[in-house]
């Protein structure tokens, strides 16, 4: 499917299109609950997170607009900040081994059949976190899919606050410069990309 | 356009700090009077709203790269009663609508990652009923109608 129908698909469940509702969870459902799980860590919540957030797509799609960013984006973002939320107030400790070992596995490599559908960027993206020192890249992970503050990282991996501050920030700062660095090539060479727990 | 490095009377926040804290912004862990001021200053200044916009895409780059998975057995069907039995209509946020002032943006899709973002820590409902835009000091985008129904 092409981004358009995306679009499409919003603006009828903007009208009130159940139907359309029906195709887009289908078309999304993996996605959204592969990345509730990632950061809840929890089946159960995981899809209760997805649920939810497929509900507030459909609630809240008249305020969608395709010309400021893709549906999927938009959609992950509920994804995730619900997630969050969930691990805030259902999870009692957002440094839990469990869940951040759940969470450092979103970073690994996408299998080959992933790769086909990914964009360029994507692939840019994969291949800048693999130039990443891996505790920059956990750092990243953990703040930026799951959502984790400095504190708990620096709690999650025995470090000051100011190393995992500087760690998040560092990393980020280097995964833009990379990507600005290799916006004109795309050699399609991916190299592993593994967080380790 | 009116880039500007150092302090500016009027302007507590100097690019120097901006670069420090930006990320948090991009993030969504950036909270209370920081945020406020980091906002104000990003509304001046190009570059910083540049670099804020970069991180924000990146970050949210970040999610498409989590693995798929499947849900459980009965999900569709899960998701469509519950949203069958959703008594709320969609309700436009009318994401144009700014309340204290406009975010001037040099591309659209950078104002929306960089607001998108930035409302990830703003404690603001957006299934309360009423029109959660008018809460929000800054901004436009669709992201930020994102965090926004994603936050509470």
């Amino acid at each position: 499917m092409e981004p358009g129908d995306d679009d499409a698909l919003m603006a009828a469940m903007a009208a009130g299109d159940h139907g359309a509702v029906a195709l887009f969870v289908r078309r999304h459902q993996r996605q959204v609950y592969g990345l509730a799980l990632s950061v809840v860590g929890d089946p159960a919540t995981a899809e209760d997170v997805s649920q939810e957030a497929f509900t507030r797509a459909w609630r809240h799609a008249a305020s969608f607009d395709a010309r400021r960013g893709s549906a999927t984006t938009w959609l992950l973002t509920i994804t995730r900040n619900l997630a969050i939320d969930a691990i805030r107030l259902r999870r009692s400790d957002p440094t839990d081994p469990v869940t951040m070992a759940s969470l450092l596995g979103a970073a690994r490599t996408p299998e080959p059949s992933d790769l086909a559908v990914a964009s360029a960027d994507q692939r840019r993206l994969v291949q800048a976190l693999g130039r990443l020192p891996v505790e920059q890249r956990r750092a990243v992970v953990l703040a930026a899919i799951g959502g984790r503050t400095g504190d708990e990282i620096s709690k999650a991996e025995g470090i000051p606050l100011g190393t995992a501050k500087t760690r998040i920030r560092t990393a980020l700062l280097r995964l833009r410069a990379d990507l600005a660095r290799f916006a004109d090539t795309d050699d399609g060479a991916l190299p592993p990309v593994v967080v380790e727990p | 356009m009116n880039a500007r490095i150092g302090p500016v009377a009027g302007d507590p926040m100097t690019c120097a700090d901006a670069r420090q804290l930006v990320h948090e912004l991009a993030l969504g862990t950036l909270a209370g009077d920081q945020r406020a001021r980091l906002l104000e200053h990003i509304e001046r200044c190009p570059a910083c709203e540049g670099l804020a916009a970069d991180l924000a895409g990146v970050v949210d780059s970040l999610l498409l790269l989590t693995p798929e998975a499947d849900p459980p057995p009965g999900f569709e069907s899960a998701v469509l009663a519950r949203i069958a039995s959703d008594d709320r209509r969609p309700t436009p946020l009318r994401p144009r609508r700014l309340r204290l002032r406009t975010l001037v943006v040099a591309a659209a899709a950078a104002a929306v990652l960089v607001a998108g973002t930035a409302a990830g820590t703003v404690a603001v409902r957006g299934d309360g009923g009423g029109p959660a835009e008018v809460t929000l000091p800054v901004a436009t985008g669709q992201l930020r109608t994102a965090a926004l129904i994603g936050g509470n």
